[in-house]
Formats: structure tokens, sequence, C-alpha cells
């Protein structure tokens, strides 16, 4: 309240009022400056907020939707035109626009698209959740023919495709920064331990590029990245880097989906041998990398997913979060980074092997491999099983011919396709590629005694299958481990009733690779009589066929009254030694050497 | 009396008398209106300067906030890239499935399965790369829903290779995909 004096005092001074008036004048300003700033920062985060939630909707609606295509089929009209017809079924919880179908004949590498929303095609392109719909068209395409690889698919409204590919390439997903430091992820690949965790020094397998990963296995998790920091800052990883793994599906909505669990950064030395993880003092320094350089490898262990990455959410993809705890030269800091979507899917074993094992026998997915090879595949998954059709063995003369590959999962069965596509059944397999062990055998033959007959043949097996060669010594062929072989005729063609060339080897069994030679003897037909008949009895005794050239032990032996008297033969081409040797007792023993074919009579008195 | 008359007359007429014989109170009233006029001038003037700060300052950050939000709700998807080996021309095929019009291609970049840059485009200006639209008319900028495409060529790829494709916007995002030599 002012007061009369105050009020004399204030029309006194004449600045009172003025100042009274800028007083308000400044309070007003500022009520203004004040108002001004706080509608607009109201204003700008309420639009940014409302740009952040429509994106992200924008996002979850992309991710959503599942548009698949089934019972395609391509019909090539002969007149460069296609009737293509496939079922679209909407498997996803939103509706789905489609925009375009493309057509693509791989075989020639000629493509078409179609605005399936051009209203004179006559197609509902908006299909319900849930729904299935029949489509059908004919499109022109110059040079198609049945013969050719031609696939198909549709573009949605949110860019998604649905396609019936066997096989989704990976799309790869570049996560920008760390903090504020500018990261360019190039590259994703894991390493399946199986059911065991990696030990120290133990070798990385093979990689594998895909985002599938087995649920229950242990895995190494490689991600390529390049620092590309404009301000050429360093970032250092140390043991406080973790990756973790979370369930987008879960959340406020899904508590109980909501799962998540983190694996360690782990050390790799320059030779891909698995060391250990970091340890408290360990780091990674990452400076700038240079430019065309391929960037620097990170690797973090994975533990089997926990018991919770069950249920009909099994086969969600998980985005694999990256926090880096880590230090930059301008501080420390964490930030959370989503990398890539995995699925974590359960496996079945499948063992490949060969018979022998080794390596050399199997490339599997164009790869090599040792038989046998574990793998751990998903169910469905398709394969290529490739057996190299012949496998030289580590010694001269021996080698491996692939003959069928066989598998012992229900139902078991067997393929003569060399290359062969295996679906990876829903039980643990055992994938065997038979191999014939088969020898260098060289069928030879000899004669002994002297002659000319004719060269004998000699059968023998090759791949189950019988086969026949002129015995000689240039008659080498490939036989089958443990089979037999069999020299014929025996005795040879040019034998008669008086003299053969005959072998006692004229078969046996293959069992490493060497020169069979079977001898050949040459023989005469010597005939043993007594006279008179039935008083005494030689040894030999009746037809015999005698080595030419050799010299037998003859005997003869008296029976009842009678006694020997002497040997005599019907050709010269026999020589008795001692005739009358044992003359007048009951026995005689001696020699004879056979040159010829004739008879040898044994006299008794 | 007559002065009493005399003065009871002239009173009412002292003020304005005295006010204008007095020199100094003409001044102060002038003084004081003047002041009064300066402030009121100078305050509307402040105020207005400050309405039109804000007003420069709501608009440059409402355009860059927009800009960013723009780009946040900036989505492209690759329909389809083919390579033709016989011209060496790489066909890219996309569609603006987001939430903002006018998204303009400034780059696009070629890289090998590992990772080597293979070949590289950028534009002149700052028009964007053309596009061709399916109704053959050009453009060079991709509205909410449109499809398009451009003609790049890399020079010779590698046969049955794996490539990796990256296009740059005008507002700085970028989009990767892959594809495979015939």
């Amino acid at each position: 309240m002012i007061t009369h004096s105050q009020h004399h005092s204030l029309r006194r001074n004449r600045k009172g009022y003025s100042g009274i008036i800028a007083a308000i004048f400044l309070v007003l300003i500022l009520l203004f400056l004040y108002f001004n700033v706080y509608t607009f920062m109201l204003d700008r985060n309420t639009a940014f907020q409302d740009t952040v939630g429509e994106t992200q909707q924008m996002n979850l609606e992309r991710n959503t939707e599942q548009v698949t295509l089934s019972d395609i089929t391509f019909t090539v009209l002969g007149n460069n035109r296609i009737d293509v017809s496939c079922t679209i079924n909407n498997k996803g919880s939103i509706p789905s626009q489609l925009v375009r179908l493309w057509v693509e004949d791989t075989t020639i590498n000629k493509y078409v698209n179609l605005d399936i929303r051009d209203p004179n095609l006559h197609y509902d392109y908006v299909l319900p959740a849930g729904s299935r719909q029949g489509f059908t068209t004919t499109i022109d395409m110059l040079g198609v023919s049945q013969t050719d690889e031609i696939t198909m698919w549709f573009v949605t409204g949110r860019g998604n495709k649905a396609a019936f590919f066997p096989y989704t390439p990976t799309e790869h997903i570049t996560a920008r920064e760390i903090g504020s430091i500018l990261m360019n992820w190039m590259e994703f690949r894991y390493y399946d331990f199986g059911e065991n965790p990696p030990q120290p020094n133990q070798m990385l397998p093979e990689p594998h590029y895909s985002c599938d990963v087995a649920r229950d296995h242990y895995l190494i998790i490689g991600a390529l990245f390049k620092n590309e920091d404009p301000a050429g800052r360093t970032l250092i990883l140390t043991s406080d880097t973790y990756v973790w793994a979370v369930n987008p599906r879960g959340g406020e909505s899904e508590p109980s989906l909501k799962t998540e669990f983190a694996w360690p950064i782990c050390k790799v030395d320059a030779q891909g041998r698995y060391i250990q993880p970091f340890q408290p003092f360990d780091s990674q320094v990452f400076l700038p990398t240079p430019e065309n350089s391929k960037g620097d490898m990170i690797y973090f262990v994975c533990s089997p997913s926990p018991p919770t990455f069950t249920g009909p959410y099994q086969r969600s993809p998980r985005v694999l979060n990256i926090i880096f705890y880590a230090n930059t030269t301008t501080g420390a800091y964490g930030q959370n980074i989503p990398f890539v979507a995995l699925k974590f899917l359960p496996t079945v074993t499948i063992t490949v092997t060969s018979m022998p094992s080794g390596r050399g026998y199997v490339n599997v997915d164009g790869t090599e491999i040792t038989t046998p090879h574990t793998f751990y595949w998903f169910p469905g998954g398709i394969h290529t099983l490739e057996a190299n059709p012949i496998v030289p063995g580590v010694a001269a003369g021996v080698r491996y011919v692939w003959t069928n590959w066989s598998w012992t999962a229900p139902p078991s069965g067997s393929s003569t396709s060399q290359t062969y596509t295996y679906t990876v059944p829903s039980s643990d397999d055992i994938v065997t590629a038979n191999y014939q062990t088969q020898y260098s055998v060289t069928f030879d033959y000899q004669i002994s005694g002297g002659g000319s007959p004719t060269a004998p043949s000699v059968s023998y097996m090759s791949l189950g299958l019988p086969y026949s060669v002129t015995a000689g010594p240039s008659a080498t062929v490939w036989a089958d481990s443990g089979s037999t072989y069999t020299y014929t005729p025996n005795p040879l063609s040019g034998s008669s009733e008086s003299q053969r060339w005959w072998t006692n080897q004229k078969s046996g069994t293959v069992s490493l690779s060497t020169t069979i030679s079977p001898t050949y003897y040459h023989q005469y037909q010597v005939i043993f009589e007594v006279s008179p008949s039935g008083a005494g009895a030689t040894d030999p005794a009746g037809t015999t066929w005698q080595n030419a050239g050799s010299t037998i032990t003859i005997t003869a032996t008296k029976r009842g009254g009678f006694k020997f008297d002497h040997w005599s033969t019907n050709t010269g081409l026999i020589t008795i030694a001692d005739p009358t040797n044992g003359q007048g007792s009951g026995s005689s023993t001696t020699t004879a050497t056979i040159n010829g074919s004739g008879t040898i009579t044994a006299y008794f008195t | 009396m007559p002065n009493t008359k005399n003065n009871k007359n002239k009173k009412p007429k002292r003020p304005l008398r005295s006010l204008l014989s007095d020199k100094r109170a003409i001044s102060v009233a002038l003084t004081t209106m003047i002041i009064t006029a300066g402030v009121i001038a100078a305050g509307i003037a402040v105020l207005y300067w400050a309405y039109s700060w804000g007003n420069v300052a709501n608009k440059q950050y409402s355009e860059a906030i927009g800009m960013s939000q723009d780009a946040v709700k900036e989505s492209i998807a690759f329909e389809y890239v083919h390579f033709l080996p016989s011209s060496n021309q790489l066909s890219v095929y996309l569609i603006n499935c987001g939430k903002t019009d006018n998204v303009k291609i400034f780059g696009v970049y070629i890289y090998d399965s590992s990772s080597a840059l293979i070949a590289s485009q950028h534009t002149t200006n700052n028009d964007g790369m053309t596009l061709t639209l399916f109704d053959n008319s050009n453009t060079t900028s991709l509205d909410t829903g449109k499809e398009g495409y451009f003609i790049f060529n890399p020079g010779p790829l590698s046969p049955t290779s794996f490539f990796n494709i990256r296009i740059i916007t005008e507002r700085g995002r970028n989009y990767d995909y892959s594809f495979t030599t015939p």
C-alpha cells in the first residue's frame, strides 16, 4: 500500500513511473521468452516422440509382417510366356499389401516385374491377417524355356519380400556407432563347438555365415568391424565388454518371454586358436581403421541358450545387442548396439563318414572334410554331400572307388547319386560314403616243362561285377579286395589225352597289390599196369600225369605166391633206372624218368 | 469584497496559469512523457526482437529437428538388384517404404565379399541421382510408397560372386543389400 507521502514522493520523482513501466515490460519480456522457449521445447519434444513412436511402429509392423508363398508352379507356354501360380499366405498378425511381383529366370538371367496394384488385373492385393489367397497370372519373358530355373517373389508395401526361397541370404545389419564413435560392422560369422565348450588352444572349426544358430551348442561368434570414427579416436575393449542377446518379443507386454543373457568377449590368436575369455587386464585396441583395410575381428564365446528359450518363440529372431564398456581417449562409457538378429534353433547330430575314413573322400557343401565329421544341422536343412569317385591309397597299387551313400536314420536307405542332396532329418543320422577297396593286380602265368599252350583267361571282380582278362605280363587290372579270381581253362587249351599243361593254383583271393603268376606244369600221361593181372600192385597205379622231365620213384609189390620179375615200358621216352631191381623177391623200387607219354608195366612170375 | 470576488474568479485558472507560467513544471511533464514513451517503445522493440529471434530460432531448430525426424522415419528397401555382365549394368530397384517423402539417393557403393570397395558413384549436386519410376518418368526423389530404379555401371564383376551394395541418402541414412552375379 502506497502511503500518501510515498505517492507524493513518487509524484515528485519524474523517473518513478517510467521505472515501473520498464519493470513491467521486463517482466513481460521474460515471461514471453520463457513461455516461448517452453512451448517450443514442448512442441519439439512431442514431435520427436511422435516421430520415434511412429518409426518404432513402422519397424514393428515391418518385422511382424510375414507373407510366404507356397504351391508355386511355373508353366512355360512356348510362346515366351509363363503361367505363374502360387498361394499367398499372410501368416502375420497384420494385413499386408502386395505391390509388385518379380519373376526371375536365373538360367537366362532375365527378369520381369508386374505392378499388381494395377486395377486392370483385379487382384485383391491387401491380404487380411491369417488369410490365404490364390494367385495366377501370365507374364511375358523372351527366351524362357521349361527347363529353366525360375523363381518369384512379391514385394510388400512395407518393403518385405514374400518369397519361396530354400535359403535366404543373411542380411547385413549395420550398427553405426558405439557411443559417439562411428563403427561399421562388416561381417558376421560363428563357429559351432557342439555340446562341448571350446578348450584353450583349440582350433576354431569351419565358420558358418548364417544367422541360424544352434540353441544348444557352444559357439564362438566373430564380427568384423571398422573403426571409422571421423575424430580418429581409439576404442579399447576390455573384460568389461559384453555381448547381450535379448528376446525382442519379450518385455512389458510379454514378461515371460523377456530373456536376455550375456557373453564375454574372448581372445583368438592369429592361428585361429581359441585362447580364453578376456581376463581383467586383457584389452584389445582398435585404432582408426586405415583405408582399404578389411577391419578387425572381435570374438565372443556363447554358451548354450538357457532353457527358457523354448516354446513357440524358440525360432524367433533374437537381436544380438552389444554392450561395450570401452575406453576411449575421451573417457569410458557403454552403449547398447543392435547388431544382428539370430535364430536359435534345435539341431540334430549328423555324422558324415566314409568307409574307409580319412581326408579326400567327401566334400560337404563344397568343403572337403576329414571323415568321420560331426555336424550339428537344423532339421529340414539341405546340404550337398559330394563323394570323390576315386581316392588313391597311400600305398602304391591301392585305390578306393565310391559305390554309394547310405544312412541310418529311419527309413534307412542308400543312394547312388555321387552328389547327393541331403535333407536333414528330425533325428540324429550317420551318413556314410561307401568305398570299394581295389588293388592293382597283374594276372600272369608260368609254364614249367616246356610247350606252348594257349594263354589262360582270368575271371575277376571289379566293383562287384565280373570281368575277364587274358593272363600275361601286361594283364594289370583293378580287382576288388576280398574277391576271388579264377584261371581258366585248366588244363590249358592245347592239351591232349597224352599231355597237358595244368596248375594247382587256378584260383585265389585278392588281398594286396601284387603279380599273381600260377605255374602250369607240362605233364605226360603215364599208365601203370601189372602183368599178369592181379599178381601185384604198383605205386603210382593206374592212369597218372607226371611232370615232363621229372624222375619219379616207382614201386611194385607182389600178391599171393607171385614174385617180382622186372619193369618194362612201351616207349623210349620213359627210362627206368633199374628194371630188374628186386627180381625174385616180393617187391621192387626204382625210378623212372618221364620224357613222354607211355605205359610202365610191372611183371610178376 | 472585490478582492475576494476577484480571488474567487481567479482561483480555477490558477493551476493552468501556474503550469504555463512555470516552465519547470512543463519540462517535468514533457520529460515524463518522453521517458515513458521511450520506455514503451524500447519495450515493444525488445519484445518484437525477442519474438523475431524466437521465430528464427524456432524455424531453424524446427528445420534441423525436422530433418532428423525425416531421417528417422526414412526407410528404403531393395526390391531387386540385377547385374547384366554383357554391359556391366547394375539395375537397382528400390521402394520407399518409410514415412518420409522426397528421399534422394546421393551415393552408391559396391563391396565384394571381403568388404573391399569395388566401385562407387556420387552425385555432384544436391538433386540426388536420377531415378526412373515404373511409368518410365524420371525423378530425383522418391515419395512414400513410390518405386523406382537406377542403373549403375560398376565395371566388370566376378561371375557367380557375392557382393554388397550400399546406398546413401540425402539425409545421411544408408541401406545395405547383397546380391550374387550370374
